[in-house]
């Protein structure tokens, strides 16, 4: 049966299949003279192959790697110990932080919206960019801060969507 | 780094570490490097795909699935189709590596050389008769004696690089290996 297809001779001589396979194989070529001439001269071509050695690429292969990547990837990091895209999430944290214990301050003064407006109202800078301006930047700042807050949530499940 | 694995390597380079990125390098730029100049004839188009093969890793972590199989083996199938699509592309002389070439480049030859200066010429002409003959293979026979033999993958890798059935591989292997005998014993 295997002298008809010689694939079964690189299974042989790779050690490519299971163990009984192999065994089988094995037990034919060293009963079978055709096959074990067959065996020998696959072995001596492949054997010849083997003079010839691997070369060495130019250094300066990695070198042009790192320089294009560098070119077209701004936000490289350079190992992942210590990186510095771990100040962004300290900065994050304190954000929100201060947020939460203004937050947590405001309640317990019980401090209403409108006692916040009339302070805001005594501000002379403020008073200088009227009610409206004093709108749109305190809604400005209210979003700015609950982006910082919110963001350390955001960042780790930005990391958990690209891990594979 | 070194004690990290191919997938988890590949995660790192996804979180763009360059550090990650020269270790998968550093165990792969051999292997990738020999078989592309193998392929190719060409010790520069062999560096410019090398090169360009790596920087597919580094944009195209994203896309890999341990699922699907190695990093070895996603590696290769990146450098197999930037080399196919090389080829095709442009006609290329046969730049091959000459005697003279591997006596200055190979530190080794050079201190056989000082020992015994015959046999290390014989050894050079046969390098150089194995890989002339290599390249009067055609391509697909050619490209699976490289893969199998010089970057020793499985015959079930290498079907999955290629999409070719493992019988019509082993087929081909053997083929080529008929027909590199032929080329030898007719040049002796």
């Amino acid at each position: 049966m295997y002298c008809n297809n010689k694939n079964y001779l690189l299974d042989l001589y790779y050690n490519e299949g299971d163990t009984s396979y192999l065994i089988d194989i094995k037990n034919h070529v060293n009963n079978c003279d055709v096959c074990k001439k067959n065996y020998k001269e696959i072995e001596n071509t492949i054997q010849t192959l083997n003079i010839i050695k691997k070369e060495k690429p130019n250094e300066i292969v990695f070198d042009n790697l790192i320089k294009t990547i560098k070119n077209t990837t701004p936000e490289i990091e350079q190992n992942i110990e210590g990186s510095p895209n771990m100040v962004k999430p300290i900065i994050e944290i304190v954000f929100s932080l201060i947020f939460i214990l203004g937050f947590i301050y405001i309640i317990s003064i019980k401090l209403s919206v409108s006692d916040i407006w009339g302070i805001l109202k005594q501000n002379i800078y403020l008073n200088a960019v009227g009610p409206t301006g004093v709108a749109i930047i305190l809604v400005l700042l209210l979003g700015t801060f609950l982006t910082l807050a919110i963001s350390p949530v955001l960042l780790l499940s930005y990391k958990d969507k690209k891990k594979f | 780094m070194q004690n990290r694995t191919d997938v988890e390597l590949i995660e790192l380079i996804n979180s763009r570490n360059t550090n990650a990125l020269k270790e998968l390098y550093s165990r792969y730029n051999l292997n990738v490097y020999n078989f592309v100049l193998r392929y190719t004839n060409n010790k520069i188009i062999a560096e410019d795909i090398l090169q360009e093969t790596f920087t597919r890793v580094w944009f195209a972590s994203h896309t890999f699935n341990p699922i699907k199989g190695l990093v070895k083996t996603w590696i290769f199938t990146i450098a197999l189709n930037i080399t196919r699509n090389e080829m095709s592309l442009k006609r290329y002389a046969y730049n091959y590596v000459d005697i003279e070439e591997i006596t200055v480049d190979d530190p080794e030859n050079l201190e056989n050389l000082r020992d015994n200066p015959i046999n290390i010429l014989e050894n050079l002409e046969t390098k150089d008769r194995i890989s002339k003959a290599l390249e009067k293979l055609n391509p697909f026979f050619k490209e699976v004696v490289l893969l199998k033999h010089f970057q020793e993958l499985k015959f079930r890798e290498i079907s999955e690089m290629t999409n070719t059935p493992e019988g019509t591989l082993k087929a081909r292997f053997h083929k080529a290996l008929i027909m590199l005998r032929k080329i030898l014993q007719e040049e002796k």
